[in-house]
């Protein structure tokens, strides 16, 4: 019940959608992953070694609030960027195939998009300027060496990686709002 | 010269190194050995010793998979080949990374073999992962796949499996492990082949087993002789994968819409037989398709363009079109107009034109008034290849026109003659119609003619005739567009004899009447049949029958099943129609209802009549055949008596008994038996038998009667005897002198005047002293009268006739007295108990004293009589109770 209470309502506040979004994400990210397990059962037995995809470094060892959601921002940028990666790597290898999986993966995407705008709004001042675009760092080394069973490893991965920057999003979001909300209310 | 030379120094120079005899030192070099895939590829060239040799020689080879070996060759070298370099493939079932390679060379002439010479591939050398091989193979379904999975070092293997498929492992080598799967059917998409290691670490390779190109039967034509459209079957199932999707060209040009089976093409198309091809490819296979054609004759025309109506009349229209092909102007065309019902859109039908570069055609034969869809569509008159497309259908409606001649008969019943005619189908009236005319006259005076209309919603008409006279009927419909044509009847003479014609009985089936009959030479116009049910009213149908038809099929929607219908077959003549043949019979009979029968019943003797008033034809559902009369007794036994006569309407059943019956009568019809109808009847006993029966009965009686009669007087005495022996009269001189067994008994006749058989009294009998109860002793009282009897010694008392006891019985130990035999009393039913019985129901009563019980129960104490005790009144004489006598107890010895 007080989990329900702290839970920002959509509507209210910049943060409070921010952090609505961030965990629709990460309930649509989460799906995705159920989907594509389905699809490729032989992933029921594989554990990864845990090494992240993406992992942006904090310019301070202890930053702000503030830092973190702009480092947050550019974990989902890198996100996006392997999204993007898979949907086209997918497109080419299996062609479009208009399943239920195809269109969660949609959603993913646009809903990631999405999170991305609404970060930028939030953390972003007139020093910086934050970017709403895929950062794609991936390469044929990191997604194509393993020939298409490996492409599906790393697509496994990369849907890991999306379920994980999703939840430390809703977390991190859910900070900053707690803290700007209660700035206001005092 | 010199090649025997080097000839010799060949083989004389091995035997001067001092090597063995038969090696060869003509033999390979510059051998190289590369793979593509799982192919192994061995180049090498011979070396320059073996120039001279001329009849050329052979290279064996060996292939080693592991070391160990897994194929062997040959490759001959002819003459002219000798000096060149020599190829040889060959394809592995493993893939090159999952073992070592190698392949032995060496060349033989002359039973002369040169030393082996071996290149090797290494394989992949201890991965750090796990490696599975080969991947992302594209496989026909149908073969085997063998793959294999290389663990590092420090890891062991546990299993490999394929999801979908079945495999069989093998041990290659310590690290290497390879599956064998049989690829039976096509992967839904990319399959995975799964190596895992005792600790649960996976790897994989995908791969996607698929069919070559299967496509066929290429027919390419132009549609607009400007190009060529190519079709073809693509056989199986379009790839979902691109990378295994086929691609096909026609040409070396690429179709885009190839996956439908269809490739377009802009040319210029020349009168000259060519031949076209299609290539089609995926990773499995190529395939050519090869179609030989002039385009010129194979012109599959698009459609007609602009299609209208250019001139409407009421029965037929000008259609015209034009082209959107410019080329079909110098073309001799032939074209199709398919004319289509409006409503129904079905075709009526089609006809065909001809023409160079046509764009018109005549429509005839339409009906007024109507509505049609026309299209069209073309072809080459000139080397026909195919119908091009159809035209989009336009909508023409015909002009109007006057009605149709009517179709009309009649029926003539008594002096009334129905003139009836079809109600016009709307391709008949040709528009609405407004009213009929209907005129009629004496043939022989045409010019007297009387004429009436009548409305359009009726469709007969009733004339009062002349039966003598034969009139001629004429009707006429009316529209907005005039009168139709004149239909005329003649209605002959009336002829009274109708004997001439004779029904017959028809049957109907599948709910029509099947008719046929002789040729009439009358019938010079046809036939004419019509019916109408027999019974209700008659509302008359027909059907008309060309003259050479002598047989139909009547059918109307009118007809009911269980009705019965008349069938009258006419000629049509120049003059009146004459009655060939009538006809009555169901469409189907039905089971009649059952309670069909009114039922009387009379009896004669042992039979019963049952009967029924005659069935009415118009309860006749189905024709009835006979009857039958089933009888049911009390027993539950069924007879039955029947008759195939339908005009009975009785039936009999005999020998019955006196018992009570069910009758029911039954019709005996083509469905069955039905109409059920049951009385019951109870046989009365037979009136003289019953007065023979009494009369028999009397006289019997009387006989036996008089039998009695006359036994009994003669042998009355007997009988007098038996049944009432004489009874001795007393002898009490002595018993009275004693004082002391003097008794006086005295019966009162005043109260009883019947003479009771008083039993012996004997004179061992002690001195009476009777007890008796007194609550008998006070009713009635018995006197002895001076006169009276006296009892006399009997040495035994016998009853005349043996009386069942009455209940008292012997009591055990007690001596038994002789006459204690139960007597009847012939006036009361005294019964005479022995000394030693004595009633239980009685007041007590002393022992030793003689009980003379009645078999009557005073039902009152007034009933009762009593006797009067001794001791009180020593003189007055022994008196009885009416149900009991009590005698002197007898003396025992």
């Amino acid at each position: 019940m007080a989990e329900q209470e702290e839970q920002p309502i959509a509507g209210r506040s910049l943060t409070g959608q921010a952090v609505a979004l961030a965990r629709l994400l990460h309930h649509e990210c989460t799906s995705l992953l159920r989907l594509y397990t389905e699809r490729e059962t032989f992933l029921s037995s594989y554990t990864p070694d845990g090494k992240r995809l993406v992992s942006p470094s904090p310019e301070s060892e202890e930053p702000s609030t503030e830092e973190q959601v702009q480092l947050l921002h550019s974990a989902l940028r890198q996100c996006l960027g392997l999204l993007h990666r898979v949907i086209q790597k997918e497109e080419e290898e299996w062609g479009k195939l208009e399943d239920e999986y195809e269109s969660m993966r949609k959603s993913v995407q646009a809903r990631l998009e999405h999170l991305l705008y609404s970060t930028k709004g939030l953390v972003q001042t007139d020093g910086t300027n934050l970017e709403v675009t895929p950062d794609n760092q991936c390469n044929e080394e990191t997604d194509g060496s393993g020939g298409v069973f490996g492409f599906k490893l790393w697509t496994y991965r990369v849907l890991l990686e999306l379920i994980h920057w999703s939840d430390h999003a809703a977390k991190t979001l859910h900070v900053l709002h707690t803290e700007r909300e209660g700035a206001e209310e005092a | 010269m010199i090649a025997w030379l080097l000839l010799l120094s060949l083989f004389g120079k091995s035997t001067q190194d001092g090597q063995e005899n038969g090696v060869l030192h003509c033999g390979p070099q510059n051998v190289t050995l590369a793979h593509n895939d799982q192919t192994l590829l061995l180049k090498w060239e011979d070396d320059p010793s073996c120039s001279v040799i001329r009849d050329g020689l052979v290279y064996e080879l060996q292939v080693l998979t592991a070391d160990k070996p897994v194929h062997s060759g040959e490759v001959v070298v002819t003459p002219a080949q000798i000096g060149s370099t020599h190829s040889w493939k060959w394809t592995s079932h493993l893939p090159s990374q999952c073992a070592r390679h190698s392949v032995r060379l060496r060349s033989q002439y002359n039973n002369q073999s040169s030393p082996w010479l071996q290149k090797t591939l290494p394989g992949m050398q201890s991965p750090a992962e796990i490696s599975v091989f080969p991947k992302d193979k594209i496989l026909e379904v149908g073969s085997r796949a063998t793959f294999c999975c290389i663990v590092p070092e420090g890891k062991s293997f546990k299993r490999m499996y394929v999801n979908g498929y079945k495999g069989i492992e093998k041990k290659i080598s310590e690290h290497v492990h390879a599956l064998t799967v049989h690829l039976e059917k096509q992967s839904e998409n990319w399959s995975d082949v799964i190596c895992e290691t005792t600790k649960g670490e996976i790897s994989g390779a995908s791969f996607h087993a698929g069919y070559p190109p299967g496509d066929s039967d290429l027919q390419c034509e132009t549609r607009d002789l400007e190009s060529v459209d190519c079709f073809w079957n693509v056989g199986r199932k379009m790839e979902e994968l691109d990378i295994v999707r086929r691609k096909y060209q026609l040409h070396g040009s690429p179709c885009i819409s190839g996956h439908l089976g269809k490739c377009f093409q802009k040319l210029e198309v020349d009168a000259a037989e060519r031949n076209w091809t299609l290539t089609v490819t995926n990773p499995l296979g190529k395939l050519e398709l090869h179609d030989k054609a002039d385009l010129t004759k194979r012109v599959h025309m698009v459609a007609p363009d602009k299609v209208a109506a250019s001139t409407v009349n009421p029965r037929n229209i000008s259609l015209k079109w034009s082209w959107t092909v410019q080329k079909y102007s110098n073309l001799n065309l032939t074209c199709q107009v398919d004319v289509s019902d409006g409503d129904s859109n079905t075709t009526v039908f089609q006809i065909e034109n001809f023409g160079v570069g046509l764009t018109a055609a005549v429509i005839k034969d339409l009906i007024p008034h109507w509505d049609y869809d026309m299209r069209v569509r073309c072809g080459t008159a000139q080397h026909f290849w195919k119908w091009g497309d159809w035209s989009r259908s336009v909508k023409i409606h015909t002009k109007g026109d006057v009605p149709d001649a009517l179709d009309v008969w009649m029926k003539v019943k008594e002096d009334q003659t129905v003139i009836s005619w079809k109600v016009p189908l709307t391709n008949q009236s040709h528009g609405e119609i407004f009213d009929y005319k209907v005129s009629w006259a004496k043939t022989k005076e045409k010019n007297q003619s009387n004429q009436t209309n009548v409305s359009r919603s009726n469709h007969s008409l009733t004339l009062t005739l002349d039966p003598s006279e034969e009139y001629m009927v004429t009707v006429t419909a009316r529209n907005i567009n005039g009168s139709s044509s004149p239909s005329t009847i003649i209605i002959p003479r009336r002829n009274l004899d109708k004997s001439e014609v004779k029904t017959s009985w028809i049957s109907g089936s599948n709910g029509s009447f099947f008719l046929s009959w002789p040729v009439s030479p009358n019938a010079s116009c046809g036939y004419i049949v019509d019916w109408c049910p027999v019974f209700g009213n008659c509302t008359f149908e027909w059907m008309k029958v060309p003259p050479n038809r002598t047989l139909t099929t009547i059918f109307s929607k009118n007809f009911e099943d269980g009705r019965r219908y008349l069938l009258s077959i006419y000629a049509c003549t120049e003059s009146a129609p004459v009655l060939l043949q009538r006809r009555e019979g169901y469409v189907r009979e039905t089971k009649i209802e059952a309670e069909l029968f009114k039922l009387k019943y009379k009896q004669k003797d042992s039979a019963v009549e049952v009967s029924w008033e005659p069935i009415p034809l118009e309860k006749q559902t189905a024709s009835i055949h006979g009857y039958i009369l089933y009888y049911q007794d009390k027993s539950g036994d069924v007879f039955n008596v029947s008759t195939d006569d339908p005009d009975a309407t009785s039936l009999t059943a005999k020998n019955l008994n006196i018992s009570t019956y069910t009758f029911t009568v039954t019709a005996l019809t083509a469905v069955g038996l039905c109409g059920n109808t049951s009385i019951i009847v109870i046989l009365n006993p037979l009136a003289d038998q019953l007065i023979m029966l009494t009369l028999i009965s009397l006289g019997a009686v009387f006989l036996i009667v008089s039998v009695s009669i006359i036994i009994c007087y003669r042998h009355w005495a007997c009988i007098k005897h038996k049944v009432c022996p004489p009874i001795p009269k007393p002898v009490l001189t002595e018993w009275l002198t004693d004082e002391h067994t003097i008794c006086h008994l005295h019966f009162d006749q005043s109260h009883y005047s019947e003479v009771l058989d008083v039993p012996e009294l004997h004179d061992y009998f002690s001195a009476p002293q009777p007890v008796v109860g007194q609550d008998y002793m006070h009713s009635f009282t018995f006197s002895q009268t001076p006169k009276g009897y006296y009892n006399k010694p009997m040495k035994k008392l016998q009853p005349c006739l043996t009386l069942p006891t009455t209940g008292l019985t012997s009591r055990p130990g007690v001596p038994f007295f002789p006459g204690n035999d139960v007597f009847p009393n012939p006036s009361y039913n005294l019964i005479v108990q022995g000394e030693d019985q004595q009633s239980q129901s009685h007041p007590e009563i002393q022992d030793g004293m003689l009980i003379i019980d009645s078999g009557y129960q005073p039902q009152s104490p007034e009933e009762t009589f009593t006797a009067t005790e001794p001791e009180d009144v020593p003189d007055s004489p022994l008196s009885y109770s009416s149900t009991y006598i009590l005698l002197p107890q007898k003396m025992s010895k």
